[in-house]
């Protein structure tokens, strides 16, 4: 059983004006374990998606399985969800919330596991603050806290370091990376920071105006668009024009750039510098990142 | 349904309230003054004509009752709406059905207490409240599933439409008062109108009201017809409560006013 089956989702949106096709027939599973990200451009569909699986929209067409099962107050119950902006009630304080929290997700010892995560998440000092005077880092650990109140299965993720300082923003990958490999928390994660994907994700899917455009492991999802990529290496002198020529070098002095299409090529490359007699002083590696890969697909498309 | 989850929502509304001082001030400070205005009232009227003073006195009552069971229940749907907290209750396995009864529990809870303080205030003031207390609660009970099965309505019409329908849980009761005939007989509406009248869930409660300020009995069969016409809406309001969700949730209003 896959905590996530998403299968042949269409949504549509219709007004008196216009029709906005949302969703068109969507399928993905996400494995057991896994950190699954969703990526794309605003107005993807993305949220949509999320919204059928919190059962706040309905499809028109297809099904989504969580924890194998069709959503329900019930399985609702086992997952949680926690998102960039998240709000709760202004005049409440993180007290009232995760003790109205316990009780809806009926947490045994309450208090105990409320401290545990007022630890972990070091927010003791804002218990007694109402929830209006808080920044945007600090209404985000208030949220994390009460979204792993109930130690979820699932945790769905979107956006949720909208708008942090990156030192705050990189704890909260640390502890996104801590939840998945500590307790083996299957979470789904929509991000427009590419670094924060490529960091976190096993597995991803670019979803681009309602579709799935790709699907896979980051690499091979990028080796999928990106078949080569550069090396700049600065040698101890110019390299002659046969060695270039042999080679396929472009040589500026003694800088050369070479493309490259697999990890053999480069060992290959290596070796022959070094048996020609050549040193290398500096070594640089352009490889493609995911946002090289985003901004590729949406050219594409 | 969850019991769990009913007295979970109860228990936040609780204390979103104990959090928020003006909301208690709002429950008591608009029924009281207006019992207190209408009292004196009673009191300066007694020179001309007792009767007048009382029937506004108790209609008064009634109709700060209505208002309190049926607004309270949507102020607080409303402030989950503006503070977009509902998302997060909504999502957490609390179904639309559990949310709803928690409200009109706590709006009920409200609206006894207070109703109970604003008859004791106009019976000091002179009005035979307490003296028919049975009769004066079995009213108060049918003009309770009236407001509810308003607050109902509301509640859903606004999921379907979103957050600026918001004025419909300040402003729908007065309409459906308007038509109830609070301080006139039915008779006083022009024919056309008068079926109004005869549908409307208050218009039984005001004319026992009435009933009870001039001393004359209350009608079993007013009371009768009161009760299944409130009854009857408050049936219907939750098939409609559930096809507004639903059609929210189709539509997407729900997701955009939980976000």
């Amino acid at each position: 059983m896959n905590p996530i089956s998403v299968k042949n989702i269409s949504k549509t949106f219709k007004s008196k004006k216009t029709e906005i096709k949302a969703l068109q027939n969507v399928s993905f599973e996400v494995k057991k374990g896994e950190i699954f990200g969703l990526l794309g451009p605003n107005g993807a569909g993305k949220s949509t998606l999320i919204n059928i699986m919190l059962t706040l929209l309905l499809p028109d067409e297809g099904s989504v399985e969580i924890l194998g099962e069709k959503p329900s107050p019930d399985v609702l119950s086992r997952i949680n969800v926690v998102a960039g902006g998240s709000e709760f009630h202004w005049a409440l304080t993180p007290n009232d919330i995760l003790a109205f929290y316990s009780k809806v997700y009926q947490i045994p010892n309450p208090k105990e596991r409320i401290q545990e995560l007022v630890d972990l998440l070091k927010i003791q000092h804002l218990m007694d603050r109402k929830f209006s005077t808080f920044s945007t880092g600090e209404r985000l650990r208030v949220a994390f806290a009460k979204a792993l109140l109930n130690k979820p299965e699932l945790l769905l993720m979107d956006e949720p370091t909208l708008g942090l300082d990156p030192d705050v923003a990189r704890q909260v990958r640390n502890e996104v990376q801590r939840l998945n490999k500590e307790a083996g928390m299957t979470i789904l994660l929509t991000s427009h920071y590419m670094h924060e994907v490529e960091q976190l994700c096993n597995r991803i899917a670019f979803i681009f105006k309602g579709k799935i455009v790709d699907i896979g492991d980051v690499k091979s999802v990028k080796l999928k668009h990106f078949g080569s990529y550069d090396i700049i290496l600065h040698l101890n002198k110019k390299p002659s024009a046969a060695f270039a020529k042999q080679h396929n070098l472009s040589v500026k002095e003694k800088k050369v750039r070479a493309t490259l299409t697999s990890e053999e090529a480069l060992g290959d490359l290596l070796s022959s510098i070094h048996e020609a007699g050549y040193a290398i002083r500096d070594i640089a590696m352009k490889k493609p990142t995911l946002e090289d890969y985003f901004i590729k697909v949406l050219g594409e498309q | 349904m969850k019991l769990n989850n009913i007295i979970a929502v109860i228990q936040n509304d609780a204390r979103v309230i104990k959090r928020v001082k003006w909301r208690l001030l709002e429950i008591t400070y608009f029924p009281l003054t207006t019992i207190l205005i209408w009292g004196l009232f009673l009191l300066y009227s007694k020179q001309f004509a007792v009767e007048a003073g009382l029937i506004v006195l108790i209609v008064n009552l009634f109709w700060s009752f209505c208002q309190l069971a049926q607004q309270q229940a949507n102020i607080l749907i409303m402030e989950d709406l503006w503070s977009l907290s509902i998302k997060h209750v909504l999502v957490s396995g609390v179904s639309e059905f559990e949310y709803l009864i928690a409200k009109l529990a706590t709006s009920t809870s409200a609206a006894i207490i207070i109703g109970t303080l604003l008859m004791i205030v106009a019976n000091a003031f002179g009005a035979p409240l307490l003296a028919s207390f049975k009769i004066v609660a079995l009213i108060a009970g049918i003009a309770l599933l009236g407001s509810l099965a308003l607050a109902i309505g509301i509640a859903g019409t606004v999921m379907v439409f979103g957050r600026e329908y918001g004025f419909l849980s300040w402003s729908m009761l007065q309409l459906f008062i308007f038509f109830s005939a609070p301080f006139y007989s039915p008779s006083i509406f022009p024919s056309f109108i008068r079926w109004i009248t005869e549908i409307m869930p208050f218009t039984g409660v005001f004319e026992s009201a009435r009933a009870i300020a001039t001393s004359a009995p209350v009608s079993g069969s007013v009371l009768w017809h009161a009760l299944i016409v409130t009854s009857t809406y408050f049936i219907l309001a939750w098939p409609y409560y559930y096809f507004c969700f639903r059609r929210a949730r189709r539509t997407g209003m729900l997701a955009r006013i939980a976000h």
